[in-house]
């Protein structure tokens, strides 16, 4: 029987868990993540939305917002970053 | 539910949040470990910032862990500020790239420095009024996320390029209005404490300082970049 308060926390719980450690492993050492930064940012996705669903799972709504909103951020400060720096020849 | 755990947790944390909290603290710690080892076998200073960004979510989980509404007060600074300071770093090896290139100049006379804006599709093809909307949606949300959502807005406006016509010590003006904003945020705290009867006037000053204090904090960066580059 699945019921909306007993069920559902669990699985969104276990599922970022389960997301959180892959992802987390992937951002670390995922294949040519040493060589390139944007596969990294974009392993980083996994995590991030792993984080989510353990703060729905605990009924924080405004901090599941914030997480995701900020995570819009992140994306545009780092590949700004990866273009300065790319211009001048400095990311390796 | 043993004696221990019934005086120290108070009832208004749910049994559900309890039998989480052995499996959080352990899975967090597993991830920090992951974030902690790869950043020492990492070389790179731009990777370490992308990196360390996994031992902040462990972070956020421990604290989430606790499962009450504190908990919650916690984490949404904690986003914040991890932004700010991603904000700080990715300009501090900007600018220290700079300086290196600087002091080569000396040596190559004709080497041609030309910064131009930044080069992005999506900043190009983003309808402007989007900077108007997230602002909008910014102050009715008020607190930290209408400041994170605020701030975006203004992030992307100052990073699209196309304004021109904002003169320089508007935005002198702006870092002052941040510092007031926080005076009405602590202002609002005290009188929280205070003279509780005036709570829903307080919570209103507290809410609207700390949006104006996180959404002109955030476009602190747009400022540098036009600075520097003269964008």
């Amino acid at each position: 029987m699945i019921s909306p308060t007993e069920t559902l926390p669990w699985i969104s719980f276990y599922l970022g868990c389960i997301l959180l450690i892959l992802g987390a492993l992937g951002v670390a050492f995922g294949p040519k993540t040493a060589k390139e930064p944007i596969i990294r940012i974009i392993n980083l996705t996994v995590p991030t939305i792993g984080i989510a669903l353990i703060l729905l799972s605990y009924n924080y709504t405004l901090a599941m917002l914030t997480v995701l909103s900020v995570n819009v951020m992140y994306y545009i400060i780092t590949i700004r970053a990866i273009i300065r720096l790319e211009e001048m020849g400095a990311l390796y | 539910m043993d004696p221990v755990t019934e005086t120290i947790v108070p009832e208004l944390v749910p049994q559900i949040f309890l039998n989480f909290y052995p499996i959080a603290i352990v899975v967090a710690i597993i991830v920090a470990v992951i974030g902690f080892s790869a950043l020492i076998l990492e070389k790179n200073d731009f990777q370490k910032i992308l990196v360390i960004q996994i031992p902040i979510l462990a972070m956020y989980f421990i604290v989430s862990a606790v499962g009450t509404d504190l908990a919650e007060a916690l984490i949404l600074p904690g986003i914040v500020v991890a932004l700010a300071e991603l904000l700080a770093v990715t300009e501090i090896l900007i600018f220290r790239e700079i300086t290196k290139k600087e002091q080569k100049k000396e040596a190559l006379e004709e080497f041609d420095f030309d910064f131009k804006p930044i080069n992005m599709e999506v900043l190009k093809t983003a309808i402007p009024i989007t900077c108007l909307v997230s602002v909008i949606y910014g102050a009715i949300l008020t607190g930290f996320t209408g400041g994170a959502v605020a701030g975006a807005g203004i992030l992307i406006y100052l990073f699209t390029g196309k304004i021109s016509g904002i003169p320089h010590s508007f935005w002198e003006e702006m870092t002052g209005i941040s510092g007031v904003a926080w005076c009405i945020w602590i202002i609002g705290f005290l009188l929280l404490f205070i003279t509780p009867q005036l709570w829903l006037l307080s919570l209103f000053m507290a809410g609207a300082g700390i949006i104006v204090k996180v959404a002109l904090k955030l476009g602190l960066l747009g400022i540098l970049g036009r600075e520097e580059y003269n964008v």
